[in-house]
């Protein structure tokens, strides 16, 4: 599964720390996220689609 | 108590013991004996400054508001719990094989001291590889 946290993330303007104190995380499950090395729970990855204001399907690309 | 501390503090007491106990029983005086003592000793001093180090970065982060255990910290817990009691209950086989036929001729004791150890690190170090090298990555199906 892939992601645009990295793309989104510079386009407003956040850094690493401040998405993961939005959404409750550590900075190195952004970090882990941002490399696909990790599929959040249905819960984060709502949560980060939410400080996008973006549906989940936008931010995270699923692949067949 | 929150994420790594309680095991890093468990393993630590386990391997203080553990290596006490083997080195008050058979105390040897040569100089093998003595390296390996030192060597243990160093050991459990980097687990006890691993310990510090990653207490003072976690209290830096939870200033900063950021939490000290999230989803993924948990599921690393998880999967290096789950790794090394496997790879434990393989290492305790081997180990009751060496006792029953006396192999190398080891004291019970050391058996299951050298058992808690190998448990610990194995601990240790699925911990350190799941967290800084990934490995966490669920395929889909």
């Amino acid at each position: 599964m892939k992601n645009r946290i990295k793309e989104l993330r510079a386009r407003f303007d956040l850094t690493q720390q401040d998405l993961a104190i939005k959404v409750n995380v550590r900075r190195e499950t952004i970090v882990f996220l941002e490399k696909g090395k990790y599929n959040p729970s249905l819960k984060l990855a709502y949560d980060i689609a939410r400080v996008f204001d973006m549906a989940i399907e936008e931010v995270f690309l699923f692949e067949e | 108590m929150k994420g790594i501390f309680l095991p890093l503090l468990a393993i630590t007491a386990v391997l203080a013991v553990t290596g006490i106990q083997i080195f008050q029983v058979d105390p040897v005086d040569s100089a093998g004996s003595t390296a390996a003592e030192a060597i243990y000793v160093i050991m459990l001093a980097v687990l006890i400054g691993l310990g510090i180090l990653l207490a003072a970065r976690r209290s830096k982060e939870l200033k900063k508001g950021l939490p000290v255990e999230d989803e993924l910290s948990r599921n690393i817990m998880h999967r290096a719990g789950s790794i090394t009691f496997f790879v434990s209950l393989i290492i305790w086989l081997i180990l009751l094989y060496i006792e029953v036929h006396d192999i190398f001729n080891i004291k019970t004791m050391f058996l299951f001291a050298y058992g808690l150890i190998a448990s610990c690190f194995v601990f240790l170090f699925s911990w350190t590889i799941l967290n800084f090298g990934g490995a966490v990555h669920e395929e889909q199906d």
